[in-house]
């Protein structure tokens, strides 16, 4: 009995210490994804335009050189996802299959724009990794752009109505926030964040 | 008239306990070994003395830590001075408490604890209450040891308990520091 009791006993003290570790691990990783948050909750406040605000217009040319209009109304009903991307963002290149998804999801309401900036070699390997140059595909490389949205970080998903105007934006990281600038245009908030801030009789689910 | 029983500690638990506080006063001067000048100006900023004295007490203060944790290890092997190492670390968590729970008082919660160097902890009451525990725990050290005689087994129970409460002790700063952070992006959004 006792040599029973011996060997529970330390196995419970292996046990506890291990168990111990794995509670200090986890708070270390807690308080990285802190620092992680942390700087977005930062950026929404920017100086680009607005949500509701008409957006800028510009007229630029893709990758292809084939003419680009961003900003201005299209009398087809079309939406613009105008995300910004960088050629050494991990994050941006896998969001691109889940872009052309929703896209087609849209069903025609909905065209992407990938756009980005730098020298052209920096994007050769990218554009033809990722089939950007096919048609269907707009790429543009614009540090102007850039700076009408005061894009800091990327991905950066900006969602312009069919009437010009800013209808959603923020850092997107994955499926869902990008969903989520098509759900914030369609229940008319700037934001999934604003959307649960608003009071509970103005929500719909 | 009844024998009032003696209060003492056994043998295994003031081993356990001896070895987590030494681990505690160790991993507290650590970083301020290796950063003296942000901790003798983490010193200063509690304005309880002198700015000029303050790398002098600075420096003093980590010679206080380490020595007491080597005191206390020692202690374990028999080494004793008595009950020495465990009242004076007990009277050092108690001067940290007090320290803090001043500046509380005067206010002046947004000063930095000098408590992790690096990441600047803000003064809260926890942190008091944390140093007053800590304060606590080193007075039990100093309660005499049971007469219960030493079994290979407590060598087990001494290990991985110190270790254990260590850890633990570990993961409790880590979520002060987690609140602390949190705080700041909080005010900085």
């Amino acid at each position: 009995m006792s040599e029973a009791l011996l060997v529970s006993q330390l196995l419970l003290w292996v046990v506890v210490l291990a168990l111990a570790a794995v509670v200090l691990a986890l708070l270390r990783q807690i308080g990285v994804l802190h620092e992680r948050i942390a700087p977005a909750g930062a950026l929404v406040a920017r100086n680009g335009p607005a949500v509701g605000e008409p957006a800028p217009r510009l007229a630029l040319a893709d990758w292809n050189g084939a003419p680009l209009e961003l900003g201005a109304p299209d009398s087809a009903g079309v939406s613009t996802l105008l995300l910004f991307v960088s050629a050494r963002c991990p994050v941006c290149a896998t969001l691109l299959p889940t872009l052309d998804a929703l896209v087609a999801s849209e069903r025609g309401r909905l065209r992407a724009v990938l756009a980005s900036d730098g020298p052209r070699g920096e994007h050769e390997r990218f554009v033809a990794e990722h089939g950007l140059a096919e048609p269907g595909r707009r790429y543009v490389l614009s540090a102007e752009l850039g700076l009408a949205y005061r894009v800091a970080s990327v991905p950066f998903g900006v969602l312009i109505d069919a009437g010009g105007r800013v209808r959603a934006q923020g850092l997107v990281n994955s499926r869902e926030h990008l969903e989520s600038l098509l759900e914030a245009r369609d229940r008319g908030v700037a934001s999934l964040q604003e959307h649960l801030a608003r009071p509970d009789s103005r929500r719909v689910a | 008239m009844s024998r009032v029983p003696a209060l003492a500690l056994d043998p295994a638990l003031r081993a356990a306990l001896g070895l987590a506080l030494a681990g505690v006063l160790f991993a507290a001067a650590l970083p301020k070994l290796r950063r003296p000048r942000e901790f003798a100006r983490a010193v200063a900023g509690y304005e309880l003395l002198p700015e000029r004295a303050a790398p002098a007490v600075a420096a003093g203060l980590v010679a206080a830590e380490l020595g007491l944790a080597g005191a206390l290890v020692a202690a374990l092997f028999g080494h004793a001075a008595g009950a020495l190492p465990a009242l004076g670390s007990a009277g050092l968590f108690a001067l940290y408490a007090a320290a803090m729970a001043a500046n509380l008082a005067r206010g002046r919660g947004l000063a930095d604890c000098g408590c992790s160097l690096g990441a600047p902890r803000p003064l809260s009451g926890a942190l008091v209450a944390r140093s007053a525990a800590l304060a606590l725990a080193a007075l039990a050290l100093a309660l005499p040891p049971g007469a219960r005689a030493w079994h290979p087994l407590d060598f087990a129970t001494a290990a991985a308990g110190g270790l254990a409460l260590f850890l633990l002790y570990a993961a409790g700063d880590t979520a002060l520091a987690n609140a602390a952070r949190r705080a700041r992006a909080a005010g900085a959004a």
